[in-house]
């Protein structure tokens, strides 16, 4: 069964129409709007709401329906769906810890994500952020957000650090929202946390690194559907678009060279959706599948630029913006060599 | 005994030294070194130029090209003698022996040189020849006179005058740029007969430097008649029914506009037709033939800069205890773009060997280094992970700019089409069949 083919993928589908697509950002600005509230209300009706708090990720959508609502968000736009499945990820992590209102889950796995061993065990190298008796400081430079109307402050977050092992504390931190003027996911807030102050140990040893490994797996396969869906949009405006062009006496969709460009998007739209199929709560799997299909998700939404021509490169059509989210979701939090390397340690092992 | 390939040639004998011997030095100089003199020296001189006066504008122009005073940054570059320098004294300020060496080449390296420090900069400066060189290649010496002359002298003196190059309508763009498009084109600028000139009715659209340039060299095609009527006019700025309509939001390369022109009978004068009434069609190949070398080097421009930015963090960016640049994975990423720049800069030089050029080459470098800028952006962000994708990051910049490559000038896929057109009913050896 295709991802979109579930259950989960109609109520993704009829919560994007109504509550994503009249929030999407200005593509200029980058501003959502402060729509932020319409569109977890809609959530709530969609179902996606349980107990108080978003179900993605196993708190009462399993991981192929959330991957599945996520791909139909990721379809409208990738930057509401990061900021869904950020709040999710945070909410998840909370839930697992007994509840509390965290939005923000920060992982020291940006700007780039440290060796498998390290993710094992915490080498002070790779990972700044730290625990010392009950204080937690320490610096995550890039951490996705839901959208919240005041630019800075403070507020509770969860965060990885490095104590003896890994360590997962709940602290109260100073966090500053960017400026939105990023390549994509401008409707999503990119925070940087900072932790110096005291914190409380949630989780410690084997559990808080067993909580990190499903929290990074999470979201990976997270920015993977939406890569798929933000690919599956483009080809069907790409399409759209081939059919009404009309140069060289006919509609371009009739040109080997625009038939080659569609051709090869949605093989490569097809085959990100696909490698969802595999999605898994663990690192490796999630590694794998968000390799492929992003990779794959970027190429399908560069060739349906291509078939836009001059068009495809301006802002007022869709393209543009896809472009920007499917290559942020390609690079973050992990970059394409941070995956490799991850799948190639996990080799080594096996063999 | 020392292993070092450089240290190892010590054990040589004087003469095999002598042929062996490779003196340090970064990949420009290097490459510059395979330049006659004074192209060497005319390739220095736009570099350091361009990290004087474009790097430290580049972000800025980006982020707001509305508030960015450009024509300010072209004054700048008139002064310089930058806008001018592709033509010899005393109708522009191109260097006697530059100029001699390859005007082509020259051309290839400004816009490598401009566009390495920022694309869209490179472009507003880089644009306003593409407007001149239908003028020029009409060799209509009283046309030149006319309409260039005073426009070089005054731009000579520091006081811009600039020309736009206008093909493209709403209806028809890659049909003007493609043979067989252009048979079944739907053009809707036209020009029609009044006395002592011509009125002119239609619309383009995509004109870079549209809304700045004092005159643009504007394609029409003669009442009741088809694309090959198309003649070459020169439009006034000033005159009467010309508007400046649209302006695009772009992607990248933002700090030149993309605009849309509405010309409503708008007058030109006889002596404003540049070359032979309908002989429109063929400027317009020429221009592209000669312009896509240098738009190539646009893409190796902007490729390059971005290498150089994601270097310049992975210097300094801390990760895992080293500078991200010591990690062999990122060395790798580096050496594949070093790779794609030399690739791209070789096929480049190698087309601006030909004068006049030849269709097939130019197009070939043209789509190739598009191609290939992207791939290297892609790579550079990569490299850098989520420092690179911000506003304030060059990398980002660069990435964005790169994207526009696959498409002016005519699409890759146009490129394609005037490759196959130019040489597919030869052989690829010569010889018989
Ligand atoms: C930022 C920017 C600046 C520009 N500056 C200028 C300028 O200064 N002056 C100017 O005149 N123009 C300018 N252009 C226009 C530019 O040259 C055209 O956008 C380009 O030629 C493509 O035309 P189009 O946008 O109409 O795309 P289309 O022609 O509609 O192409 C759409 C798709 O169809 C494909 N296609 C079209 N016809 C064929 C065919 N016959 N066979 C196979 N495939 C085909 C194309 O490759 C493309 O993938 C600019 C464009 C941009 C975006």
């Amino acid at each position: 069964m295709w991802i979109y083919e579930r259950p989960e993928a109609e109520a993704g589908r009829s919560f994007a129409g109504r509550a994503v697509a009249p929030a999407l950002p200005d593509g200029e600005s980058g501003k959502a709007g402060g729509r932020g509230a319409d569109v977890l209300g809609e959530a709530e009706r969609a179902g996606f709401v349980e107990a108080g708090d978003l179900a993605l990720w196993g708190a009462g959508i399993d991981t192929e329906g959330s991957v599945a609502i996520l791909f139909e968000v990721g379809r409208v736009c990738a930057g509401w769906g990061m900021a869904l499945h950020s709040l999710a990820l945070a909410r998840r992590l909370s839930r697992e810890l007994g509840g509390g209102d965290v939005a923000i889950a920060a992982s020291p796995i940006a700007p780039r994500c440290p060796p498998l061993e390290v993710l094992e065990r915490p080498d002070p190298s790779w990972i700044e952020p730290r625990l010392e008796g009950d204080r937690a400081t320490g610096i995550f430079p890039h951490a996705w957000g839901f959208p919240r109307p005041d630019a800075s402050g403070s507020d509770d977050v969860l965060a990885f650090v490095r104590g003896d092992g890994w360590a997962l504390v709940r602290a109260r931190a100073a966090v500053t929202r960017d400026d939105g003027r990023r390549l994509g996911l401008r409707a999503c807030d990119l925070f940087r946390v900072e932790l110096a102050g005291r914190a409380e140990v949630a989780a410690s040893g084997e559990r808080a690194r067993q909580l990190l490994e499903e929290h990074v797996a999470r979201l990976w396969l997270g920015m993977a559907a939406l890569a798929a869906g933000c690919a599956a949009g483009a080809v069907r405006e790409a399409a759209r678009y081939a059919a009404e062009r009309f140069q060289g006496g006919s509609a371009i969709e009739k040109h080997a060279a625009v038939s080659m460009l569609l051709g090869e998007a949605r093989a490569r739209a097809d085959s990100a959706v696909a490698a969802l199929g595999a999605a898994r709560q663990t690192l490796v799997a999630s590694a794998r599948v968000r390799l492929t299909a992003t990779a794959d998700a970027a190429c399908a939404v560069t060739r349906s630029l291509q078939v836009l021509g001059g068009a495809g490169y301006m802002e007022d059509f869709p393209l543009c913006k896809r472009l920007r989210d499917v290559e942020v979701l390609r690079i973050s939090q992990g970059t394409p060599d941070d995956l490799r390397r991850i799948l190639a340690a996990d080799l080594a092992r096996c063999a | 005994m020392s292993l070092d390939p450089i240290l190892a040639r010590e054990k040589l004998g004087a003469v095999a030294r002598l042929i062996t011997r490779q003196p340090p030095a970064s990949l420009w100089e290097i490459d510059t070194s395979l330049l006659p003199p004074a192209l060497g020296a005319y390739r220095r001189k736009v570099r350091d130029f361009a990290r004087r006066e474009l790097l430290p504008r580049c972000l800025e122009a980006d982020a707001d090209p509305d508030r960015f005073d450009r024509i300010g940054l072209v004054r700048i570059a008139a002064r310089a003698g930058i806008l001018t320098d592709s033509l010899p004294r005393p109708l522009g300020t191109g260097g006697a022996w530059t100029l001699a060496s390859s005007p082509l080449l020259a051309a290839h390296l400004r816009m490598e040189e401009l566009c390495a420090a920022c694309g869209g900069l490179g472009l507003l400066l880089g644009a306003n020849e593409l407007g001149m060189l239908p003028i020029l290649l009409s060799a209509d010496f009283s046309a030149i006179r006319r309409l260039l002359w005073p426009a070089l002298q005054r731009t000579r003196r520091g006081e811009p005058s600039l020309f736009a190059f206008a093909i493209t309508e709403p209806d028809a763009g890659s049909d003007v740029q493609d043979t067989r498009g252009a048979r079944t084109a739907r053009i809707v600028t036209r020009a029609r007969r009044v006395p002592n000139g011509w009125r002119i009715r239609g619309r383009k659209c995509f004109i870079t430097n549209g809304d700045i340039a004092e005159r643009v060299s504007l394609f029409a095609a003669l009442e009741d008649e088809g694309l090959e009527s198309w003649t070459c006019f020169v439009v006034e700025r000033a005159q009467g029914g010309f508007a400046v309509g649209r302006h695009e939001r772009k992607l990248g390369q933002r700090a030149a506009n993309a605009v849309e022109l509405v010309l409503d009978d708008v007058f030109v004068p006889d002596d404003h037709v540049v070359g032979p009434l309908r002989g429109g069609w063929a400027l317009a190949r020429a221009t592209l033939d000669m312009s896509r070398g240098p738009v190539g080097a646009i893409a190796l421009g902007i490729a390059r800069g971005a290498v150089e930015a994601a270097l310049e963090v992975a210097r300094s960016m801390r990760v895992g205890g080293r500078a991200l640049v010591e990690h062999d994975d990122v060395a790798l990423a580096f050496a594949d773009m070093l790779m794609e720049l030399g690739a791209s800069r070789s096929l480049l030089w190698q087309t601006a060997g030909h004068l006049p050029p030849r269709a097939a080459a130019a197009a070939t470098a043209k789509a190739f280094c598009a191609e290939s800028a992207w791939r290297v952006c892609s790579r550079a962000m990569e490299v850098l992970g989520d420092a690179a994708i911000f506003s304030s990051s060059r990398v980002e910049k660069a990435l964005r700019d790169a994207r526009l490559n696959q498409i002016y000038e005519g699409t890759d896929e146009i490129q394609r089409l005037a490759l196959l057109e130019a040489q597919w009913t030869t052989d690829i050896a010569g010889g018989t069949r």
